[in-house]
């Protein structure tokens, strides 16, 4: 199965399973929970069932298109599901067989991991879901996001689609992985390997990230006291980035990065609180779809 | 369930079950428990069906109050009858040191087992603590490690009725979720026929079962290359990952051999949870041993799984080997100053610094030659480089065994190279100590610097807050200290190293005395916990432990003594000696003029012609012979001089010189021995 029809069944999967399928947010993330339709949802008393592919980049984990299997720009598949169904762990089996993957001639393991964000406030219990030793997916309940306590408790699911996808056509090195017959995943995104690995590393202007960390977290601040949550919400976003950006050209010491984290956390509650806020005064929409 | 949560779940819940039986008057001959990730289990056996009836006996008012002057109950006595649920011709009127009252009995008829354990047993399911829980149905508040979905409850033939959160009790279970993942009835409640049900469905519930299958097992591939046996730590870990247990043996390119070794095991044990295999003399081999959750059918596949897992990660591992070794070590020791140790005590930068001037005088203190010195003031350079490197990014606990490699690397000697690698060493009570002289002297530079800092600044030890390991760090430095070839003067280490912190820290104030009693205490604690009396330990402490081994050499000579026919003599010499001295200030020395009575000019020849060769003997270490000769010296004559002479004269000249005696007897011993005033004599029959 190539790369694009793995994707395929998912959507199909989850879109038979009543979720909403979204696109991926316009915005540089780390990860597919950074997408507002993971964290502004998980908080509040609304239902919410989404899916959707997430390009994310992780600057660190650039390795010049060396390396077979680390990037730092790379896809996962999110699922979110909240209230969390009893099912939960089942339902995620069965997409895993719909990706035509044998579950009883491989050995699938839930390994305790408790998923944390810093940068988010957020965190949950849940496993990594390993496939014959491979980590192939994140499955957390949560706990928190914005700093504040999730409940319903909402389920989240993230595949790491490169992961899967070695595992599938058993190849060594990302970049042989089929894309679509005749288009490997090499031939698609190599180069960017190559050029965002030197961008990040090397080129990055720390000055000029510096500098926009401190705008995005100002314009964070003023739009959330203007009211306006979503675009408030995108700077959290952008600061983030910011802050990757620099921890990969090791402008961030130690202590100061704990002092980062902390800001873009404080932004990330404010608007979450904001969220949840709006939401209220709406009449919380989806609660009522929900009864209706 | 997390692989480490389910041994502390069974125990405690064990515990539970036991007390609620008991409790409720329902018995409980034993408990055996057995689980696995996916489920817990526990069999209570000896258990009533009902509780045992019981006769109450319930006190009501005064019976003056009860009964009127013509004797018939008054409200108080219908009203307490009433709330017994008795006829008011059933109170009974007893005397009591209080006076007459009134009194009911009541036979209480047990409740059945059934009844009552569903209200007890879903209790005993929430009160298992977890170091984590969490909550997964909305609006509920219960909490438990991981959301339940079934729960299976019988007693005898019957299911016990009740539901948390949603799940109600059944009779049936399921299988391995991939192999027999069909329901199971459980008729009876019978803990062997409930395992063996689960055995045919492909799970091995109890645990030291399962265990010693994996261990069989793994014995067997290991056998083939004359290896050691498993690992127990992961071995334990590894029983709980699985219910169906099952290993493969997978490989590696050899070509990755020549990572460091560490990484290797890092990669495989810590991240895949992998035997690492050895050959006979202990040299890795390209191979791995991974416990599984599936039947040999499918083990093939399942292992080449694996292998491309491991040859991922050693790849990413290969490729941090390549980054970092463009640079070298040295060379990082200007990104430190972005890396904080402390945020009073400066950057690793910092740390370095004083690092390098501590080594050079612990090194001479601790008469390293020059080559030593040099290697160790050179490593103390080095030492924290690696904690900007990507391999200690990825593999953090790494630290100083990669700075080894990359020192290697570099081209710098085996000496320096060691002595970061094991200037962190050791890192518990039983991890292995420094090798080399270096080594040695620079983990006890790192120790006392982390200490002296953290207590400068208020981060002394205090209940279970321990940050920076500090009682670790202590005891890492008394075991460096007694168990290596170095001796170091504590005191003066300890000063040094309290030099050299920043100035103006908040309790830097008496920071050394502070450190040193802190040394003292776990000292104390380690020397007890080698089995020595505590009075002795205290003994031999009291004469000091700047040496630490000197200390010991004391302790060992007393521990000898005590088991002795003249050890009660030898105390109780230094015990009057010291009884007569302690509420008197003697400033005078000895005047051979003054001394009267032949007994105390026998004591002073006495004392004239051994005391020398007791110091002397002290002064080699020859603590047992110092020690017998000063009790064949002392033992008589202090005994003869008790008998006849009287200290506490009224001529103050006179008394303060047979004081002078005394004291310079006890101080014989004391300061030079061990001070036998604080060894408690057995008592006589």
């Amino acid at each position: 199965m190539n790369f694009q029809e793995m994707i395929f069944r998912l959507q199909q999967y989850w879109a038979e399973r009543g979720c909403v399928l979204m696109q991926p947010y316009d915005i540089e993330k780390g990860a597919g929970t950074f997408n507002p339709a993971t964290t502004l949802r998980a908080v509040g008393p609304e239902p919410w069932r989404a899916a959707y592919v997430e390009p994310s980049r992780r600057p660190t984990d650039g390795r010049y298109g060396d390396n077979p299997n680390r990037l730092q720009h790379y896809y996962q598949y999110q699922v979110v599901l909240k209230p969390a169904p009893d099912n939960a762990q089942k339902l995620y089996l069965d997409s895993l067989a719909a990706l035509g993957i044998d579950l009883v001639g491989h050995d699938v393991r839930f390994v305790e991991d408790d998923w944390e964000s810093p940068t988010l406030g957020a965190s949950g219990l849940g496993w990594e879901v390993w496939l014959d030793g491979m980590e192939v997916t994140q499955f957390t309940y949560f706990q928190m996001v914005g700093s504040l306590e999730v409940d319903p408790i909402c389920v989240e699911l993230t595949y790491g689609l490169e992961r899967l996808a070695m595992f599938i056509q058993k190849k060594n090195s990302i970049f042989d992985l089929e894309w679509t017959p005749g288009i490997t995943y090499g031939d698609i995104h190599h180069e960017d390997e190559v050029q965002f690995s030197k961008y990040n590393f090397e080129l990055a202007d720390v000055a000029m990230h510096f500098d926009l960390f401190d705008k995005f977290e100002k314009e964070c601040e003023r739009l959330v006291s203007a009211g306006l949550v979503l675009p408030a919400y995108d700077y959290v976003l952008k600061a983030s980035h910011a802050f990757n950006m620099l921890d990969a050209r090791g402008a961030i010491g130690v202590a100061q990065r704990t002092a980062y984290i902390g800001r873009v956390r404080k932004l990330a509650r404010l608007c979450c609180e904001a969220w949840l806020k709006l939401r209220e005064q709406m009449g919380f929409p989806l609660l009522q779809h929900a009864e209706g | 369930m997390p692989a480490g949560y389910i041994r502390p779940a069974l125990e405690q819940w064990a515990k539970l079950v036991e007390d609620a039986l008991t409790d409720l008057r329902l018995g409980c001959r034993e408990t055996r428990t057995a689980g696995t990730p996916r489920r817990l289990i526990i069999a209570a056996s000896g258990v009533r069906e009902a509780q045992e009836d019981t006769v109450v006996e319930v006190a009501g008012p005064p019976a003056k109050a009860a009964y009127d002057a013509k004797g018939q109950p008054t409200r108080a006595a219908l009203g307490f009858a009433a709330s017994q649920g008795v006829d008011p011709e059933a109170i009974q009127i007893r005397e009591t040191p209080k006076g007459r009252y009134c009194f009911v009995t009541k036979e209480i008829k047990g409740r059945s087992a059934r009844e009552i354990l569903a209200e007890a047993l879903p209790k005993t399911i929430l009160a298992i603590r977890f170091p984590k829980s969490m909550r997964w149905v909305t609006g509920s508040g219960i909490t438990f490690a991981r959301p339940f979905r079934s729960i299976l409850a019988l007693l005898n033939r019957d299911t016990i009725e009740f539901e948390i959160n949603g799940v109600h009790t059944g009779r049936t279970t399921v299988g391995h979720p991939f192999l027999s993942p069909e329901k199971i009835t459980i008729t009876t409640a019978d803990f062997g026929h409930f395992i063996e049900a689960l055995r045919l469905h492909h799970v091995v519930a109890d645990i030291p079962q399962r265990r010693s299958i994996i261990e069989e097992k793994i014995k067997l591939c290991l056998a083939r290359h004359g290896s050691k046996p498993a690992d127990p730590e992961l071995l334990d870990e590894v029983t709980n990952l699985v219910e169906f247990p099952n290993v493969v043996e997978g490989s590696f390119d050899s070509k990755f051999l020549a990572l460091p070794e560490a990484v290797l095991v890092e990669s495989m044990r810590s991240h895949q949870r992998y035997f690492p295999v050895r050959d006979a003399a202990g040299k890795l081999l390209a191979k791995f041993i991974t416990v599984i959750n599936r039947d040999d059918r499918y083990a093939g596949v399942i292992c080449e799984g694996n292998e491309r897992v491991l040859r991922a990660r050693l790849a990413d591992a290969e490729f941090f080997l390549h980054e970092d070794t463009r640079t070298r070590l040295e060379s990082r020791l200007e990104r430190l100053k972005s890396v904080t140790f402390q945020a009073r005590l400066g950057s690793y930068y910092e740390k370095v610094q004083r690092l390098k001037s501590l080594a050079q005088t612990l090194s001479q203190q601790a008469g390293l030659d020059a080559r030593q010195t040099a290697a160790c003031v050179r490593a103390a350079e080095l030492c924290k480089n690696d904690l900007v490197t990507s391999m200690v990014g990825e593999f953090p606990r790494l630290q100083g065994v990669v700075g080894r490699h990359y020192a290697l690397h570099d081209g710098e000697p085996a000496e320096v190279a060691n002595a970061i690698a094991e200037h962190y060493a050791p890192r518990g009570a039983d991890d292995a100590l420094p090798q080399t002289a270096a080594g040695c002297v620079l983990s006890l530079a790192e120790k006392l610097d982390t200490m002296l800092g953290c207590f400068s600044v208020g981060l002394a030890p205090t209940g279970s807050q321990d940050p920076y390991a500090l009682r670790r760090a202590a005891q890492g430095i008394l075991r460096i200290l007694m168990e290596r070839e170095v001796s170091i003067p504590l005191a003066a280490a300890v000063a040094e190293a309290g030099k050299l912190q920043p100035k103006g820290l908040p309790e830097a104030d008496g920071v050394e005395a502070r450190v040193l009693s802190f040394l003292r205490d776990r000292l104390y604690n380690y020397l007890s916990d080698k089995g020595y009396r505590y009075d002795l330990v205290n003994a031999a402490l009291a004469a000091g432990f700047d040496d630490v081994r000197d200390a010991r050499n004391r302790l060992d000579a007393l521990a000898a003594l005590s088991g002795e026919p003249g050890w009660e003599d030898l105390v109780i010499v230094v015990q009057r000696t010291y009884n007569i001295i302690r509420n008197s200030e003697v400033t005078a020395e000895v005047d051979e003029a003054l001394l009267q009575q032949d007994e105390e000019k026998a004591l002073w020849a006495t004392l004239q012609k051994h005391e020398a060769e007791v110091r002397t003997l002290a002064e080699k270490g020859k603590y047992l012979e110092a020690s017998r000769l000063f009790a064949k010296a002392f033992v008589v004559s202090v005994h003869a001089f008790f008998e006849r002479v009287f200290v506490n004269v009224d001529d103050e000249a006179l008394k303060q010189n047979r004081l002078a005696l005394m004291k310079r007897i006890n101080r014989l011993f004391t300061q030079r021995i061990a001070d036998l005033s604080q060894v408690v004599l057995a008592e006589k029959p």
